[in-house]
This record gives structure tokens, C-alpha cells and sequence, in this order.
């Protein structure tokens, strides 16, 4: 007979939506407090599934975040080892450790950066085509922590295992994050590759420093990024083209760094600052 | 309220059994505030225990094997990992299966923390379901790795499983440098995956689609072990673009299933876990090379072994046997035996957890079973043979049994035999089926007192073979400890192979749905409103830690019990039911007893009692006695111990009387299942139970016993056979063509359809009126379907209205919607609170209404029993139309066969 939205207030509607709720099945009784994992004084990597980072972005079977006891995580895609982007904040709640399992890790920090909108595309190329990155594993030293993956050509040949640390930095007023790749080639000849480390933005110009060359970015929210590499910018002239290129030799190690900095002014205190970039 | 299931967590005090004299079982204590649900258990040389968990750590466990298990000191080692159901240890490096990768762990810097984690491969796909787990960790001779790896769980069933990325149903073996290689296929749930000493990988299954029971394969590479999810990921499959079917048995399943080794005995095993082997050269230890199995929802270790009967083309594949080993341990899914170089290796670690599924309490943690020094008095072995009594004995076989000690007097034992196989089809699971009773006998063995012969007469290959013996003792009294195994037989000694299987290829039901239909489930929703009772309380319920021999309440909705008052009265249906199939949970304290009494008359006895192998008519599962006559004992102990979520399933054939009266046909119980285990087969009921009433009637209650002690029951429901009642005739007249809407007049903006001759309502609220609006005296009938969350009633004597609710009596049509009254009320006026049938499903659905002396009388059928009966004696309505209800948008209501006739 009368539905009950003709006859009930919203709130007796939600009593009674509570009520029916509990006529189901009893749920597991785990404290949300026991499935909140926290951070320490030390890095904590953890692996899961992610939900999409933004919207339009895509959720992702297999994932991980790095929390940093300064309280950023950082959230990385696994089946191709990409960067998603930072979080500030809490750290996560394992839905999984509920009822039966399997379900989404729930990152709680504020996403604070994201690669690309969430759905970052290849950092790493080769005559123009990207390379595959394999999964290699995870490290925690001191207060460093990272992934490691394997490049990889399209038909499979490793060509460097490269492993990736991540680190919150700032300068001055200005804070962000630097991801330090160390490159161990492979013996399969001299390599030239591309790094692509896209921003968001339009390249307002280049600023050498003693130690690293930056690339300023003026964002559409107003905002600016500091693009620093310890390698020379190949070209800057658009946002696809933000890259570096990397010269590897057989059996020979390399090492680069791309610090990240948000910047809300793009001043004389700042570019003062970028000399000076140090961990937190 | 809701009481179709039991807590999850219900608490079992370890209460002390007979298997303590011999087997003790204690419980490491983990740091406090931290809960161990353990998926992989391994050692490190110097006996460290090393543990992996669901929660995604790794624990060190220095001093285990301490007197005192207090003393055992847990250390975290690593945390942050997506599950780790397996772990291995080699070379004292850690390696653990999460769900998405094989990791490798490593303390680089010594500092006893995992700081660096190597992924040797993630060569497996992952969907997204939360059903994908991944199990391991076995390692064989050239150190490649063993990983096995669950099917999905989609709709239209939980339990339905499907293989949407690869390689989901299989078995995968990864080299040490990670290469994954797709090993063997047609896995389902397989929890447990282990390599014997003789380097043969085993992998345990759970029952459900395509899934008897649960089995244990072993398994060879390119072996397809019968789920059919998984061939997808078959060259065949993939390059043909074809799916597997989830319903037609594939060519597979006909031609090349590989079958299981040893099929579990339901009533010991729901969800098996890993094996562990017993490797000692200790000469006194009874069990050498035998294996442990994990079982988690009744909590116990299992015990058997394998071996190759020699067929007339030589050996079979590998059959064996299985026993219960130890009881009352908890939700084991992972067992492990320190190395054989530990002395005295006298403890088996079980690796508990139960979160999502249910089991025997504690739910997580790690137990040890101790070897005491008192021997047992056990089948140590068993080999199947041709028999050989007194020369060669064409037709017979034998099981030869060597015992953990001399034999007293085999002449005073009984043995008893059961063979029986499965369904195998896309159906949850399968009963026993074809269970057949053969002729055995118990033989001595000259000059031989620990062995015995069971000379058996019958037995058929592709089937499980089940031996109970009663009163069988050691000769220094012991009685034996656990009197029942069960043996696969695939293959016989001496005949020619077969190419049968236990789990026999057989036409699926028709189709996913027909599993709800026609039940009544009478304590779903308000589970009182349907029964006559007093001191009745629908609360949770777990054995009294305190008191076993009590239940302990605590508020809640998934059990009913007898405990809300000192002297309460039996649960007695108000709906009574002729011949019917009837389905109960029930849960006993320890010494409990209760009972099912079918029509109020024939009782099932529930009962709590210590078996030692003798069964009788005060057991559970068995006929009470009737004035006069004993009763009948169950054909096998199917009980499994107080605390324990039991279902029984009952079909009935209630006794015909003639036209005075006079019965001419007895009642007969068609078949009784406790558990899925055949209690009784065509019992004819030759008078009422002793407890029950004594006159005998065409249609009785359900009475579900609470005069006898604490008991707590769920789920009870009850199948009318013959509801499909005949169309067409007895003066029934169609008012709905199948085809068209002639006759009938809708109202507002509803969408009626005619969709392959059903009636369908959709879309905003309408009615649909019968255009005849004089029925006043008549029954009208239908076959009703309403969807989840839908809202529907059958009205009659109702006035057409342009816009809104009409007027008349309605029969309400509701199975979920948030409205409280459920199908089978008369809305408004006498009101069903009970959730009595399950949303899209099919029922036979019939409103009487008649004027009376004492008012309008509406009486309301729900697969032909009456539910509700109600008179008005303000007389509201008088003639009317019948009216078809489309409560809302979001609800679908389905009509077919519509049909009326007069009623006096």
C-alpha cells in the first residue's frame, strides 16, 4: 500500500533503512581502530589494491603505497610500476582485514599531487616507443624506501634494473618530493634513453642551479612547479615534451634525480631557495 | 529479524574428549592486541617458527616447541603485504604467496625486520574479486615453487565461480627464477596445496560448483581436476575464443577429469586446508608417513594416506583413505611439522583462521597437538585388496587393517559397510548419492594380533567406501578411538580399470533459481510470527565457556533458542503441511537433546551424546522409539559435537487416510540427511513417537522439540511436495491469455507488459483492474514472481480508481521491500511479518474469499498452504474486481497463469 516515502520523515526512513539493515546477515566484528595501519618512525610499504586516485582515474588490482613518517604516501600502480601521485595525512585502513577480504586498501591521506591526473603514461622511452616496466620489489633503508622494477623493450630484453627511492623534500616555503632513480645497466650494449617527467602546466622557462636544472611550470590553478633534474633538460618546449635523456653503458651504473616542488609564487625567494632543496 | 545463520563466532569451550588422553592441544600465546590469522606456517634451522597471515604480516615465533606455551616469543617480522596464505623457508630464506606476487623477504641489514622484498612473480592475473586468493607455498626438488589459485566468486550465486583473468582455477609452478609456468587446471577453492615426501604435489578443494565434496587431488601436470572456470586459460579455449560453460559439463569433464585421490566425508570436512607428512624414523611412532590434513570449519586435523591398487592393467593412479585425527582444535587451514631433525618431534603446529567463512572457535592464533605418552588405540593403517580369506574369493575385497595395538575379541565387534558416490554438476555441492549397504564381516589375521581383515562383498569401484565398527577393543580394553574411515575407491585390485569417476556426470537441476522455489521459510524475517511458543528468544548464541552443558545468549538475531524462560514450551509451526521436505539447523550444548517432529507425531532425535561407535536409538539422527517399538538408529554418526552448526534435511511422505478416515498408508520418511550424510532411506512410520501425538492426520505441524534441554535452531523451512498444483481444472477458468491485456484494465502510468506469456509490471505505481467487477464469492490463483526490493499485491474485491491506492482486500506480494508486511498478508488487516519466500522466485500464490456467517473470510495460499485466514466481520468490501499491484519504480512484479473458479 503507501509507500513509505508518503508516509514517513527522512529520518524515520533512515530508521528504517538502519533497522532493515540489520535483519541481514551479522557483519564481522572488527573495530575500525584494529584495521587502521599507521605510520611510525620508520617508512611502512604496503601492498593492495587501489581505489581510483581522482576522478576519471581507474582503480588498480595490484598497488602500494610508501608511507613516509613525515605523514606523505606515496601511491604507486604496480603492473607497470607508475607513480600515481602523493598524499598527505593518515595512512590507510585495510578494508581487507574485514568479513572475507579482498577489497580495496583505503588510502586516507589527501591527495596532495597526482602524476598526470592519476593515469600517468610511460616515464621511460626508447626510439620512441615505451618501455615495458616489470616489478622487481620493494626496499625500506633507514629512512629511505622505494620500488624496483626492470626496463624491459617491447619484446622483452631487459635493458637496466632501476631502482626508485622516494623522499619529501622542501626549500625554503616551498615543499615537495624527489624521486631518486638509480640505473644498473645491462650488458646488452649502449643505451639512449628518454625520461619523461611531465608536470602539469606550461614551461615558463629553464633555472640552472650548482647541482640541478629546473624547469618552472605555471599551472592552471595558479600555482607553480619546480622541475629539477641532476641531468640536462632535452626540451621543454610543451608538456609532452619535459624529458631527459639518459645515456647508459653496459655493466655501468647511473643515477639521476627529479625533485618536484609546489610553489604558490615564482619569486626571487624562491629561485634563491632551489639551491638548497633538502629532505624532510 | 533474520535467522538463516548462526554467529560466525561461535565459541566452543575445548571440552575435554578422549582424543586429550592421547593427543593434548594448547595454544601459543600472541603478543596482546594482535590477532594472528595464520595462512603459512614454515621453520628456519635453528626452530624458529615462521608464520605468515592473512593480515599481510610474517611473525618469528622463537621457542615454539616450549613446555610452557607462554614461553614462545612472537616477533614481528614484516607487515604490509596483501595476504600470505603460504610461506616456505629455504635456506632460511623466507618466501610468501601474497595475493598478488610470489615475494621473496630478506632481513639485508640483520636488524630482525624484513627491509627488503623481491618479487619473483606476479605472472596471474587479478580481477578485482575478492574471492581471488592465492595459496602455496610448496617447493619441490629443483626448488620451482607450487601455487594454486581460487576462482572467482560472481553473481547470479556467491558461490558461483568464474575465471575472468588468467590464471584463476589453477595450479601454477614458478621456477626459482620466477618463470611462471600453468601447471594443472579445474581447481576451484584450493585452500591447500602441499608435495609429499615422495615428491607428489596434493592440492585439497572446497565443495561447491562443480565440487561434491571436498576433495584432495593429486595432481599432475596438464591434469584437469574438474572445474570447468578455469579452461579458459586452456590453449583450446583461448584460441577458439570460447568460454567455458558454467552449467554443460565440458568434453573435459567426460573425457580426461582426473579424479580426486580421496573425497572428504562432508560431515569431517567442509573446507579442508594444507597436509602436512609425518616424517619420522622414530620405529614406535604410530603414524610414520601418513598425512595431516587441515580442516577449518570443524575444526580438526584429519589423518590417512595413499596408495596404488594393482589392477588387472596394472597400478592405479594414487586412492586412499582418510580418519579424524584430532578434534576440537580450532579453524585449522594450515598444519606443519617441525623438521624431522627436531627432537622429540612429537607437535604438530595448526595455523588457525576462519574471518569471512565461519568455524570451530578460537578463529585465528596458533594451536599445537602434543603427542602424549599414552598410546592410542587406532587404525594405523589401511590397504585395499582382493580378499583372500581361504584362497582366491572371486567378488569380494578387503580392507586390511593394521592396528596401534593388539586386538581383543573380534567376535564381540560389528562392522559396518557404506559405498556411495556424487553428483557432479554446476549445483553447490552434492549429497550422498546411490548409498548402498554391503555385506562385510571382521576377520582375525593368524599370527597377527594388531591386524584385521574386513571382508566386504559388493564393493564397486568410483565409489567411497565408509566402515564403521562398533564395539571393537584393543586386548587391554581401549576402545577404539576413531571407528569410522572412509576410503576412495577409484579403481578395485584385480578388475579392470574403470574409467568412472565418484563424482558422476548427471543433468543439473533446471535451472540457478529452482534451488528457492517452492520453500517456505518460516523464521526468516520475524522468525516467531509463524509458530505457536513460549520461552522462545531470537538472540545469538555459542556454548557457555563457563558451563557447556548451557548455550549462552547475547542479543542478536541469528539463532533461535529455548532459553528465555525455565520451562519452555516446543516451537510448533502454525502452517501445517502434508508430505514435505523440511530443512533445520540446529546447534546442541554438550549432553544436549532436542528433536524434529514431523506432523507434530515422528520424531528425529537431536542429541549430544559421547559416541564410541555404537550407535542407538537415543543418537542423533535416529527415530525415536514409538509406543511399543524402538526406534531406528541412523545408518552412520553424522553428529559432529555440541557448538556445532548442524542441517538436517528431511523428506516425508505423510500417511493417507480414506474417505472416513481410516489411514491407509503409513507415513514414510523418504530420506534423512544430517550434514549431507544419509541418516535413513524409505523408513516407514508405522505410528507416532513416543514424544509426539498420538492420533495420526493427512496434515500436521512442524514441531521442533525445546522441552528437553537448551537447544538453538536457524533456518527453518519446509518444501510442500505437490505444491505444483493442477491448472485448468477443477473448475479453474484463465483471465489472463498469455498474450494479451483483453480483460484487464490498467490504471495510472504503469507499464504492464506480456513478455513470453508472463504478465510483467514495471515503472511507476499502477494498477491493472479486471474488467469483470462482481467477483465476490471465488479463488483466484497465480505463479508470482516479485524482484528484489519489489512491491506487489494480488487484490480482490477491489474498486477501480483512476490515481492512487485502491480499495479491497490485497494479498500482499513482497519479499524484501522495507514494508514489514510480507507476502501473505492481508494488508493492513492480518499481517505475515515472516519473509516466507525468497525475491525472484516463483510461487504458487491463492487468495480465497467467501462470505460467512460470522463475516468475509479470506483465506491466503502460499504454495498450497494456507498461511493466513482472516474474517471480517465489518464486512468492507463487498463484489469487486481482481486488481494486480505496480507498487513503485525500481520493483518488477511477474504474473502467470491467472486463474479463478467459485466458491461455495
Amino acid at each position: 500500500m503507501p509507500g513509505f516515502d508518503l508516509s514517513l520523515s527522512e529520518k524515520e526512513r533512515q530508521a528504517l533503512a538502519e533497522y532493515v539493515i540489520t535483519l541481514g546477515p551479522p557483519l564481522p566484528q572488527v573495530e575500525r581502530s584494529d584495521t587502521i595501519m599507521e605510520l611510525g618512525e620508520d617508512p611502512v610499504i604496503v601492498r593492495g589494491m587501489l581505489p581510483p586516485i581522482a576522478s576519471g582515474a581507474t582503480a588498480h588490482t595490484r598497488g602500494l603505497l610508501i608511507g613516509m613518517p613525515s605523514g606523505m604516501s606515496f601511491e604507486y600502480r604496480l603492473d607497470d610500476v607508475r607513480l600515481l601521485g602523493l598524499r598527505q595525512g593518515d595512512f590507510c585502513e585495510r578494508t581487507d582485514w574485514v568479513g572475507r577480504g579482498g577489497t580495496e586498501l583505503k588510502p586516507l591521506g589527501q591527495v596532495v599531487h597526482l602524476m598526470e591526473n592519476g593515469d600517468p603514461r610511460p616515464m621511460f622511452w626508447r626510439d620512441s616507443k615505451a618501455l615495458e616496466t616489470r616489478m622487481l620489489g620493494t626496499w625500506v633503508r633507514g629512512p629511505e624506501a622505494g620500488v624496483r622494477y626492470r626496463l624491459r623493450t617491447e619484446a622483452g630484453g631487459a635493458l637496466a634494473d632501476v631502482e626508485e627511492s622516494v623522499r619529501v623534500v622542501s626549500a625554503d616555503i616551498v615543499t615537495g618530493f624527489r624521486r631518486s632513480l638509480r640505473f644498473d645497466w645491462t650488458n646488452t650494449g649502449e643505451i639512449d634513453l628518454r625520461v619523461r617527467h611531465p608536470g602539469e602546466g606550461r614551461p615558463i622557462g629553464f633555472f640552472p642551479t650548482d647541482r640541478l636544472e629546473w624547469v618552472i611550470l605555471r599551472r592552471e590553478d595558479g600555482f607553480y612547479e619546480c622541475r629539477g633534474s641532476s641531468e640536462t633538460w632535452k626540451e621543454a618546449s610543451s608538456l609532452e615534451r619535459i624529458e631527459l635523456s639518459l645515456q647508459g653503458s653496459p655493466g655501468s651504473r647511473s643515477q639521476i634525480e627529479l625533485i618536484t616542488l609546489i610553489s604558490p609564487e615564482w619569486s626571487q625567494r624562491i629561485r634563491n631557495s632551489l639551491s638548497e632543496v633538502h629532505d624532510r | 529479524m533474520m535467522t538463516h545463520l548462526f554467529s560466525l563466532t561461535l565459541a566452543l569451550l575445548q571440552a575435554p574428549t578422549a582424543e586429550d588422553t592421547y593427543y593434548e592441544v594448547d595454544y601459543l600465546t600472541p603478543p596482546e592486541g594482535q590477532t594472528l590469522e595464520v595462512g603459512g606456517i614454515g621453520f628456519l634451522s635453528d626452530g624458529t617458527l615462521v608464520c605468515s597471515t592473512r593480515r599481510g604480516q610474517v611473525w618469528m615465533v622463537e621457542n615454539p616447541r616450549a613446555k610452557n606455551p607462554g614461553d614462545a616469543r612472537f616477533r614481528l617480522f614484516a607487515e604490509g603485504l596483501w595476504e600470505g596464505l603460504g610461506l616456505n623457508v629455504i635456506d632460511d630464506e623466507l618466501y610468501v604467496v601474497q595475493r598478488g606476487e610470489l615475494s621473496r623477504l630478506s632481513d639485508t641489514n640483520l636488524d630482525g625486520t624484513c627491509d627488503r622484498i623481491d618479487t619473483l612473480s606476479d605472472g596471474w592475473g587479478l580481477s578485482g574479486n575478492y574471492h581471488e586468493f592465492a595459496y602455496g607455498l610448496p617447493v619441490d626438488e629443483a626448488g620451482n615453487f607450487y601455487v594454486s589459485l581460487n576462482v572467482g566468486f560472481l553473481s547470479p550465486k556467491w558461490w558461483l565461480g568464474a575465471s575472468n583473468v588468467p590464471y584463476r582455477g589453477w595450479t601454477l609452478q614458478i621456477t626459482p627464477e620466477g618463470e611462471v609456468h600453468p601447471f594443472a587446471y579445474g581447481f576451484r577453492s584450493p585452500c591447500g596445496i602441499s608435495i609429499s615426501p615422495q615428491a607428489e604435489l596434493f592440492v585439497t578443494d572446497n565443495q561447491g560448483d562443480w565440487m561434491a565434496a571436498s576433495p584432495v587431488f593429486h595432481v599432475e601436470e596438464g591434469g584437469f581436476y574438474g572445474h570447468p572456470a578455469s579452461l579458459n586459460w586452456t590453449p583450446e579455449y583461448l584460441e577458439s575464443r570460447t568460454l567455458a560453460s558454467q552449467t554443460v559439463p565440458s568434453a573435459h569433464a567426460q573425457d580426461g577429469r582426473r579424479p580426486a585421490a580421496i573425497w572428504l566425508p562432508y560431515k569431517w570436512s567442509r573446507s579442508p586446508g594444507n597436509m602436512a607428512w609425518r616424517e619420522t624414523d622414530d620405529e614406535d611412532d604410530p603414524f610414520p608417513g601418513q598425512f595431516f590434513l587441515a580442516e577449518l570449519t570443524n575444526g580438526m586435523v584429519l589423518r590417512g594416506d595413499f596408495e596404488r591398487v594393482e589392477t588387472s592393467q596394472g597400478p592405479s593412479e594414487l586412492q586412499g583413505w582418510v580418519v579424524p585425527f584430532r578434534r576440537r582444535i580450532g579453524s585449522v587451514v594450515r598444519v606443519a611439522f617441525p623438521p624431522p631433525s627436531s627432537r622429540p618431534n612429537d607437535m604438530l603446529f595448526c595455523g588457525l583462521t576462519n574471518r569471512g567463512w565461519g568455524g570451530l572457535p578460537p578463529a585465528d592464533g596458533l594451536a599445537r597437538i602434543r603427542w602424549s605418552d599414552a598410546k592410542p588405540f587406532e587404525i594405523q593403517n589401511i590397504e585395499l585388496r582382493q580378499a583372500q580369506v581361504s584362497g582366491n574369493t572371486p567378488g569380494k575385497h578387503a580392507f586390511a587393517l593394521r592396528f596401534t595395538k593388539p586386538l581383543g575379541r573380534i567376535d564381540r565387534a560389528e562392522v559396518r559397510v557404506v559405498q556411495y558416490d556424487y553428483d557432479y554438476w554446476w549445483e553447490y555441492g552434492s549429497p550422498e548419492r546411490e548409498t548402498t549397504e554391503l555385506a562385510a564381516s571382521l576377520v582375525e589375521v593368524p599370527n597377527s594380533a594388531e591386524r584385521a581383515l574386513v571382508i566386504i562383498d559388493g564393493m564397486e569401484a568410483a565409489r567411497v567406501t565408509r566402515v564403521l565398527f562398533s564395539g571393537l577393543k584393543a586386548s587391554d580394553g581401549t576402545p577404539l578411538l576413531h571407528s569410522e574411515f572412509a576410503y576412495t575407491v577409484n579403481q578395485l585390485p584385480g578388475a579392470p580399470p574403470t574409467s568412472s569417476h565418484v563424482a558422476k556426470i548427471v543433468p543439473p537441476p533446471p535451472a540457478r533459481e529452482s534451488d528457492e522455489e517452492g520453500w517456505l521459510r518460516l523464521t526468516w524475517g520475524d522468525a516467531t510470527d509463524r509458530w505457536h511458543h513460549d520461552g522462545w528468544e531470537l538472540v545469538d548464541a555459542e556454548l557457555d565457556p563457563d558451563d557447556p552443558t548451557r548455550l549462552k545468549t547475547t542479543p542478536g538475531v541469528n539463532a533461535l533458542t529455548n532459553t528465555a524462560s525455565r520451562e519452555p514450551s516446543n516451537f510448533v509451526s502454525k502452517p501445517v503441511f502434508g508430505d514435505a521436505q523440511v530443512h533445520v539447523e540446529f546447534m546442541l550444548p554438550k549432553g544436549g537433546r532436542s528433536g524434529v517432529l514431523l506432523h507434530g507425531r515422528y520424531e528425529i532425535v537431536l542429541a549430544d551424546l559421547e559416541s564410541s561407535g555404537d550407535l542407538t536409538d537415543a543418537h542423533c539422527g535416529a527415530l525415536a522409539p514409538s509406543a511399543g517399538r524402538k526406534g531406528v538408529t541412523p545408518a552412520t554418526d553424522a553428529y559432529r559435537g555440541p557448538g556445532l552448526l548442524h542441517e538436517l534435511d528431511l523428506e516425508f511422505r505423510a500417511p493417507r487416510f480414506d474417505e472416513h478416515g481410516n489411514k491407509t498408508q503409513d507415513a514414510v520418511l523418504l530420506r534423512a540427511m544430517l550434514d549431507d550424510t544419509l541418516l535413513h532411506e524409505n523408513v516407514r512410520l508405522i505410528g507416532p513417537s513416543s514424544s509426539g501425538r498420538v492420533d495420526e492426520v493427512a496434515e500436521g505441524p512442524l514441531v521442533l522439540r525445546g522441552d528437553s534441554g537448551p537447544v538453538a535452531f536457524g533456518n527453518v523451512r519446509v518444501r510442500p511436495i505437490q505444491t505444483q498444483e493442477p491448472h485448468s481444472d477443477e473448475g479453474w477458468t484463465p483471465i489472463f491469455d498469455g498474450e494479451t491485456l483483453e480483460g484487464w484494465l490498467p490504471n495510472e502510468e504503469g507499464l504492464w507488459s506480456i513478455q513470453d506469456g508472463i504478465l510483467v509490471g514495471e515503472g511507476p505505481r499502477s494498477h491493472l483492474f479486471s474488467e469483470r467487477n462482481d467477483y465476490r464469492n471465488f479463488e483466484v490463483r497465480a505463479r508470482v514472481k516479485i524482484s528484489d526490493g519489489g512491491n506487489s499485491g494480488l487484490y480482490v474485491r477491489a474498486q477501480y480508481i483512476e490515481a492512487g491506492w485502491p480499495k479491497g482486500y490485497e494479498a500482499q506480494i513482497n519479499s524484501s521491500f522495507a514494508d514489514p508486511q510480507k507476502t501473505a498478508s492481508l494488508y493492513d488487516l492480518s499481517l505475515v511479518t515472516t519473509h516466507l519466500i525468497a525475491s525472484d522466485t516463483w510461487f504458487e500464490y491463492r487468495v480465497k474469499c467467501t462470505d460467512t456467517d460470522a463475516g468475509t473470510r479470506i483465506q491466503v495460499f502460499v504454495n498450497g498452504i494456507r498461511i493466513n485466514d482472516f474474517v471480517d466481520t465489518e464486512r468492507r468490501f463487498g463484489e469487486g474486481s481482481i486488481a494486480l499491484q505496480q507498487h513503485h519504480d525500481g520493483s518488477v512484479i511477474e504474473f502467470e497463469r491467472i486463474e479463478v473458479r467459485d466458491a461455495p
